[in-house]
């Protein structure tokens, strides 16, 4: 327990840290009435949420653009920003692992052991969709690449069998142009 | 819902390794492609996305049968009362909104839905069979999956609300009742080395509970970059070496202070025949070490499968289920020892 610095009786409940380039500079231990009378206001001399810390740093001109591009980023789709997702642990919609993937690579690190890539089970039926589309988007790669060598044979060889692909994905109810 | 005695098989206290395996479950978490999770799904979009998991569960043909009901209808007793059987987690039970759950008569199959992914899938085996528990919920899941479309990524698999789900969504546990390692002092150096190789130990329903009655979940922490068999693998062979650690502790106290252990389970066996008020907790720590005296073959007139049902049947909700959801907690006390004299038969 420390007694506040200033009026010596109460108990010093607010502690502010002057912080001037990356070094401590002073300590100030004092009790809340002493704060107020110092006006220690700002946001050390309060609980601090995650969010507000973020927000302070990202305040900070002296931030790697890298670091700020990460943290203010934000889904489309949800409307969740980076710095949320860290301060409450959850996601906001399927496509935040795209959207904030330099982050998630970050995170899948420390909470799966460095894995990044899903070994296991693929959905039975939504899979086989899954590699109809795979399958689709490289002969439209091989297909480029034949018009490119002028192999006008093996390009209507391709064509043939992209629709055959697409007569399968139709077959089964998929909106052929979906991305993969 | 069935009656109080009827458990659920998973409890019934065969199946493998039932001396020190209370259970196996495994649980796969899923979401549907084209919703946002729960946190940023608005009110409109989550009634609807529960209304097509309800309508699609209703659909999906299982041998069991998968009975659906919306869980915000359900009194908070009722609630309480699947998630001490374990077919709900805590946060399912407690939480707000429109949600869901659907089980089979076994009470071996549940789905949460809206919980915090879209879907939750479990299943649950009696003793160590993580085997039969995922034969079970890939056939489930492939069964619902007819009607829900995934959302998953090729290279990240499943997409969960929690990263440290993501992958497989899998989570494989197992609960192992470990009094001999808590009277010869050796629990913590289990914790360490469960935890050094990247498993989890938790208490009786999850994450942050007390292992009460001397009883520990040990399951997966990675879900990503391995297959199911793999993590599925891992638990099977750490978990028989914690099993026979227990085993190997519990002859030796016998061994040592053979007398002093009996006293013990007879003492826990008099109390719980005898008392005339019983707590929670009180219940659960006489129970564990009568379960000890069952399986030493210290005590000869009660089943493993009768104490585990006893583990079950005394918790809160399932005692006011039984005696009515008005009594304040000492009369819940006084409720349970009743229960457990009925059930233990006096003596």
């Amino acid at each position: 327990m420390m007694y506040c610095q200033r009026c010596k009786k109460n108990i010093a409940t607010v502690h502010f840290t002057e912080i001037a380039d990356y070094a401590v500079k002073q300590e100030t231990h004092v009790c809340e009435a002493c704060a107020q009378a110092l006006e220690l206001t700002g946001p050390a001399a309060k609980t601090v949420q995650p969010l507000e810390i973020v927000q302070t740093i990202l305040k900070q001109s002296s931030l790697p653009d890298e670091l700020r591009t990460v943290l203010t980023a934000r889904c489309d789709t949800c409307g969740m920003t980076y710095a949320e997702f860290r301060a409450g642990g959850r996601l906001g919609c399927p496509d935040d692992y795209a959207v904030f993937a330099d982050g998630i690579r970050v995170v899948l690190d420390q909470v799966q052991g460095g894995a990044t890539k899903h070994t296991g089970k693929v959905p039975r039926r939504g899979g086989a969709l899954i590699e109809l589309r795979r399958l689709r988007a490289s002969l439209e790669g091989e297909l480029a690449e034949a018009i490119a060598v002028e192999n006008y044979e093996r390009a209507a060889q391709l064509r043939d069998e992209i629709n055959q692909v697409d007569t399968d994905l139709a077959r089964r109810g998929a909106d052929v142009d979906a991305p993969e | 819902m069935g009656s109080e005695r009827n458990t659920g098989e998973w409890l019934r206290g065969s199946g493998p390794e039932s001396d020190v395996v209370m259970s196996s479950r495994i649980r796969l978490a899923r979401n549907v492609q084209g919703y946002s999770f729960r946190a940023k799904l608005d009110e409109t979009r989550h009634g609807e996305l529960a209304d097509h998991l309800a309508d699609a569960i209703r659909r999906t043909e299982l041998d069991e049968g998968l009975h659906y009901s919306n869980l915000d209808d359900y009194p908070s007793v009722e609630r309480d009362l699947l998630m001490e059987r374990h077919l709900i987690s805590r946060e399912h039970a407690t939480g707000e909104g429109r949600r869901g759950v659907a089980v089979t008569s076994t009470g071996n199959v549940s789905v949460m839905t809206m919980e915090e992914d879209h879907l939750r899938l479990q299943v649950l085996r009696s003793g160590l069979d993580l085997d039969a528990c995922w034969e079970a919920v890939d056939r489930l899941d492939d069964a619902i999956e007819e009607h829900v479309d995934y959302a998953f990524d090729p290279d990240l698999g499943y997409l969960t609300a929690c990263p440290t789900n993501v992958g497989t969504g899998i989570r494989a546990s197992v609960m192992l009742h470990l009094p001999g390692l808590r009277l010869a002092k050796h629990r913590d150096r289990m914790v360490t080395s469960v935890t050094k190789i990247n498993l989890a130990v938790r208490g009786l329903y999850g994450e942050g509970t007390d292992p009460s009655g001397d009883l520990y979940q040990v399951s997966n922490q990675v879900t990503l970059g391995r297959s199911e068999r793999e993590i599925l693998d891992e638990l099977q062979h750490f978990v028989p070496r914690i099993i026979e650690y227990e085993r190997q502790v519990r002859e030796r106290l016998f061994e040592e202070d053979r007398q002093r252990l009996e006293d013990r389970v007879a003492e826990a066996c008099g109390t719980l025949r005898t008392a005339a008020t019983v707590s929670s907790e009180e219940a659960m720590a006489l129970l564990s070490l009568v379960r000890l005296g069952v399986n030493m073959g210290v005590i000869n007139d009660l089943g493993v499968a009768a104490v585990n049902s006893i583990f079950i049947n005394c918790q809160p909700a399932h005692i006011m289920k039984q005696a009515g959801t008005g009594l304040d907690a000492e009369e819940r006390d006084v409720a349970r020892a009743r229960y457990i004299q009925r059930a233990m038969g006096r003596n």
